[in-house]
């Protein structure tokens, strides 16, 4: 498959470059990432006799997935935020319907950087953790505050307003009807509590939808790229932030004792001047366990199919929690 | 009947472990492998158990619309009253499709148990085998590469 990939990638940069004798050399496939195929690669071609190079990343659908996002939407979001306050990395080119690699494809400068999704709780003195994690929030509050619509991104998403909770869950119902392979009760009874108890949303902001220390890069202990807009939209900023203190993804966001998901929440309403009321936090926490729950069965579900190269089960570990969260 | 089925198992996650893993190298195979063998040493683990459990999860879900039949519509309660028939305890296939079905009429009776949560206790009885059906289950959410040992 790589030679494939290398000579299709070969032919849509050489038409993108103008240089019908570009190379693209070192291609492989990386391991991280459940939901895209990610590809590096570096590319050398001639630009008005000059000779360049450059390192890329190409971000190609694949056959099934934890998830199913659309690739001209994640495209359009990280143009529009180029020249934004929130780094992000550098989109070049963007292959829609999937004619020149098979499957819709992006292709990225690869950044310099490390991604470490155990940052806040690694081997760095507390301190130096600490000040990572006020780093890491703060470009989540930063994408909160941007002007998304003088970004122009209401030109392609579109803002639910004030009923951004029921919207964002009556999306998630339909991708359970859709890629279920048995009956899940247990997501039943979590949607009918998430009907009851939606809150309004005060604000529409521009919504990461997977922040995390793994979705950044670091170059020492600066945050210098966010990574993975897949599930970027409009909605309500809380939706992150019951996703960021989301008790099954502690050990991910959390220091023990000195960033609790009260100092994340008092940091982010400082930056932002947005509230966060603590029953509102607890819906959007259990709808990120919903989302969780969703993956795995999104991936079950490519499983059974044959098209996903990862062995999923019922999310037991996630319906425990729920059960925990609804029922104490 | 020599192998076993774990001995079948464990033979093929030895064959993938020892033979095929030093001779993968590109990061992408090599975690899709590990992901592979940790799948077998689940199921080697575990697969013994998958006929208790899909007993025990049709039992209980039978108990939960026990208690709701007075909160059904006469089609749902019939349907429920339907499932009584016995499979042969040994055909995995058949206790597959019973607790599958037994899953399908629990999510058509949730709208009744949850409007009536205290009336007949068949919501309490639902909450507790959701919560016992976490313990019981025999896999875990996503199979894990085995830890290499020093």
């Amino acid at each position: 498959m790589t030679d494939v990939i290398a000579r299709d990638l070969t032919v849509w940069l050489a038409d993108e470059l103008h240089d019908p004798a570009i190379r693209v050399d070192g291609l492989r496939r990386t391991s991280v990432g459940y939901s895209r195929e990610n590809w590096v690669f570096d590319a050398t071609w001639h630009d008005g006799g000059e000779a360049r190079t450059g390192a890329f990343i190409a971000r190609r659908d694949p056959v099934g997935s934890v998830l199913e996002t659309d690739r001209r939407l994640e495209f359009g979001i990280l143009d529009a935020l180029k020249d934004s306050a929130v780094p992000v990395p550098r989109v070049r080119w963007l292959d829609a319907d999937g004619v020149r690699l098979g499957r819709p494809s992006i292709v990225m400068d690869l950044a310099d950087g490390v991604c470490d999704y155990m940052a806040l709780n690694g081997s760095r003195p507390l301190e130096r953790r600490v000040a990572i994690a006020h780093r890491l929030y703060d470009r989540l509050a930063d994408i909160h505050l941007l002007d998304w619509r003088a970004l122009g991104l209401g030109e392609i998403l579109e803002d639910p307003g004030g009923r951004a909770p029921l919207a964002a869950l009556d999306h998630w119902e339909a991708e359970l009807k859709r890629v279920r392979l048995e009956p899940e009760p247990e997501m039943k009874l979590v949607i009918a509590w998430l009907r009851r108890h939606a809150p309004d949303s005060a604000v529409t902001t521009l919504v990461h939808g997977d922040f995390k220390p793994g979705n950044v890069l670091m170059q020492g202990d600066e945050v210098t790229l966010v990574l993975d807009w897949e599930t970027a939209h409009l909605g309500d900023p809380l939706e992150d932030i019951g996703w960021v203190t989301n008790p099954l993804r502690a050990g991910e966001h959390r220091i023990p004792g000195a960033w609790e998901p009260a100092d994340l929440i008092e940091r982010w309403s400082a930056r932002t001047g947005f509230t966060a009321d603590p029953a509102a936090v607890r819906w959007w926490n259990i709808l990120a366990n919903f989302k969780q729950a969703m993956t795995v069965l999104t991936g079950k579900h490519a499983f059974a199919d044959g098209r996903f190269d990862r062995i999923l089960h019922e999310p037991v570990a996630i319906y425990r929690l729920f059960l925990t969260l609804i029922e104490g | 009947m020599r192998p076993t089925v774990t001995e079948q198992l464990d033979g093929l996650r030895r064959i993938l472990a020892e033979t095929i893993v030093p001779e993968v190298t590109s990061p992408y195979p090599a975690e899709i492998l590990g992901g592979v063998i940790g799948a077998l040493d689940a199921l080697q683990a575990n697969w013994h158990r998958i006929p208790a459990f899909l007993r025990w999860d049709i039992e209980a879900t039978a108990g939960v619309l026990e208690a709701a039949q007075p909160l059904l519509d006469a089609d749902l309660a019939a349907k429920v009253a339907a499932m009584k028939a016995d499979d042969d305890p040994t055909d995995l296939a058949a206790l597959e499709t019973r607790q599958m079905r037994m899953r399908e009429l629990l999510v058509e009776a949730m709208p009744a148990i949850l409007a009536d949560p205290d009336e007949t206790g068949a919501y309490p009885r639902m909450i507790a085998l959701f919560r016992e059906r976490t313990e019981r289950f025999p896999f875990s959410m996503a199979a894990r590469p085995p830890v290499k040992k020093a």
